[in-house]
């Protein structure tokens, strides 16, 4: 058994640049409420929070299952009003609403993946669009449930759990943070899973994939459920997070800029995933003294990455943290610290 | 003994063109069963056809006496029905360990079939015996994209058996290979055959089929010729008139005049898509 190689994945391959950097950038995350303070840097920062867990559940649609879900802005939208009308219309409590907002996207998850999963490529991305936009209409129209154009609020804060209460900004930003590691767990946990194997299975070669047993539909579907339901959990905090809900949550524009944040930070990567979702924050707050420069910006940034760097930012830093620890081996080393196979062997 | 695979009067057209004309076929468990042909005969249609790949028109195909023509192809898959394509299909940019577990996980059913884990199943020694036995030990962390064309072979071959086929087909296993990966093919096939495997085999190499196939169906136009053991094959008058028009060629006269063509000396059939 010794002379086998090393499991390329899970806990026992070592610390990697991957390991190490989500474990600062965890660090960095958990103290940052000490040392920014409560200001408007910690609000943006549980905006990117709040991001952070939908792009983890637009990169299981998007970076694992291979669909370009440009409409899953939708479901965000979606969980955010849930929680709106129940908490504004109904006084339910934040923690009860919550899970309904979970139910009714993975229910719209489900409808939207029966109707569209055997739509292939194109077809499947107008489908998602079509949902997104309709989706919108029907909120902007339904006035006496949504507030209409008028909008909802306003969304109490989370009830505190025992002595804990989230009103301060720095608890509600804790909690924030748990709630992110919560869908960062999950997403994980399917990755690592039979269901992870799969959607790689279905990702490299969907034909050898089905050949060798793969429920290509079912497989998608599951996946598209449990992202939507992630998205529309992420919307829950959205909608307590913003306190007043307008139909500019569940602008159809909101999926477009959410996948290409993915891309731009990393696809099937949580780093990758925390790197689009600030970007996908702070370029609209730092380019704020022209709306119309953040859609350029957002374009060109997409269009450098796709050129350059293929696997978004994080793929990129990844690659050139592998050549530095390669070749510093390799001046420790000398001539024994040769490159094996498959190794970076040039500037990435 | 039991019927692994049948075919009856199975039908498909392309437009106007008869790709598989009303095919019926029957084939052992543990048998070695060969389809040859000129190209366009319908061979790989018909393997399609078996597989899922193309939905058939009319007839019935059975898999260990169940119904699967209207299945799709994960689910003849989960009955046991494996396949390899005519162009190597791996999963390129994933290991050679990782293609082996995707295959293993693919045929997990149920609850833990989802949600479990892919290694929680299958130990490392289990997998080390399986690269030793494929003569891929030492290439477990190779990407499979970076292997030989005959160690793809084997690797296909491989995933086929972990995915859990009882009935494999094999759709020109011996592309490209050199005349000595061939014959290490053959002993691997025939191998497979003996785990108690039931394999359908398309291939150009007459040889190679006439060595190895307990039994051939010769196929034209779409159309089942004849069926036979590969001496009734290589006797057929219809079949040499079908390789070799009405001008026999000088390695079969010579034959002919020593009781027929010798199987062994098949590789001398110059014409068709003999290679």
């Amino acid at each position: 058994m010794s002379d086998l190689p090393p499991a390329r994945n899970g806990l026992a391959s070592g610390w990697g640049p991957g390991r190490i950097a989500s474990l600062a950038v965890l660090l960095a995350a958990i103290l940052a409420p000490v040392v920014l303070g409560s200001g408007y840097q910690l609000d943006l920062l549980s905006l990117v929070l709040i991001n952070a867990m939908f792009l983890f559940a637009l990169d299981l649609a998007y970076g694992q299952a291979g669909l370009a879900a440009v409409g899953h802005g939708a479901f965000l939208g979606i969980g955010t009003y849930v929680v709106g009308i129940l908490a504004v219309k109904a006084g339910w409590p934040f923690w009860a609403a919550m899970p309904i907002a979970i139910l009714v996207c993975a229910a719209a998850g489900l409808l939207m993946g029966l109707i569209t999963l055997r739509l292939a490529g194109h077809y499947f991305v107008i489908a998602s669009l079509a949902l997104a936009i309709a989706v919108g209409l029907v909120v902007s129209a339904w006035q006496d449930l949504t507030g209409g154009a008028l909008g909802l609020g306003l969304v109490p804060r989370p009830a505190g759990v025992g002595p804990v209460s989230f009103e301060a900004p720095s608890a509600f930003y804790w909690l924030l943070l748990a709630a992110t590691l919560l869908v960062m767990l999950v997403c994980w946990s399917l990755r690592r899973s039979n269901v992870g194997t799969r959607l790689r299975s279905i990702r490299e070669n969907p034909r050898l994939a089905s050949a060798l047993g793969v429920n290509i539909v079912l497989t998608r579907l599951l996946v598209l459920v449990i992202s939507a339901a992630l998205a529309g959990f992420a919307g829950a905090f959205q909608s307590t997070y913003l306190g007043f809900i307008t139909p500019s949550v569940l602008a159809s524009n909101v999926g477009f800029y959410a996948l290409m944040a993915l891309i731009i930070g990393g696809q099937r990567s949580f780093v990758g995933a925390v790197i689009g979702a600030a970007f996908f924050v702070l370029v609209p707050v730092l380019l704020q003294f022209s709306s119309a420069l953040s859609p350029v910006f957002f374009g060109l940034a997409l269009v450098v990455v796709i050129l350059l760097a293929p696997d978004g930012v994080w793929g990129r830093l990844r690659a050139l943290g592998r050549w530095v620890a390669t070749r510093t081996r390799a001046a420790r080393g000398g001539s024994s610290a040769r490159l094996e196979p498959g190794q970076e062997r040039s500037l990435p | 003994m039991t019927e692994a695979l049948t075919l009856r009067d199975v039908d498909r057209r392309f437009g106007g063109l008869k790709a598989v004309d009303s095919v019926s076929m029957t084939v052992s468990e543990g048998e070695i069963f060969g389809i040859i042909g000129p190209n366009g005969a319908g061979k790989t249609t018909l393997f399609n056809l078996i597989s899922g790949n193309v939905s058939t028109m009319s007839g019935a195909i059975e898999l260990y006496g169940r119904r699967i023509e209207r299945m799709p192809v994960h689910r003849r898959a989960r009955l046991g029905l494996g396949r390899t394509f005519q162009t190597s299909q791996l999963f390129a940019g994933v290991t050679v360990h990782e293609n082996l577990e995707i295959a293993e996980v693919s045929s997990r059913r149920g609850v833990g079939g989802w949600l479990g884990s892919p290694t929680a199943r299958r130990t490392v020694e289990a997998e080390r015996v399986d690269l030793e036995a494929w003569d891929l030990a030492d290439k477990g962390e190779r990407l499979a994209g970076e292997l030989t064309l005959f160690e793809q072979q084997r690797l296909a071959l491989a995933m086929t058996l972990a995915a859990g086929a009882r009935v494999l087909l094999l759709d020109e296993p011996s592309g490209g290979l050199v005349e000595s990966e061939v014959h290490q093919l053959m002993e691997l096939i025939r191998g497979i055959r003996d785990r108690g495997v039931t394999v359908l085999v398309i291939d150009h190499k007459m040889r190679l089929m006439m060595q190895l196939c307990d039994r051939i169906m010769v196929m034209a136009l779409g159309a089942v010729i004849t069926t036979g053991d590969p001496t009734e094959i290589a006797a057929d008058a219809r079949v040499r008139e079908l390789y070799f028009g009405r001008a026999p060629v000088r390695g079969v006269e010579r034959n002919e005049r020593t009781g027929g063509p010798d199987p062994a000396d098949a590789h001398t059939w110059r014409a068709g898509p003999t290679s």
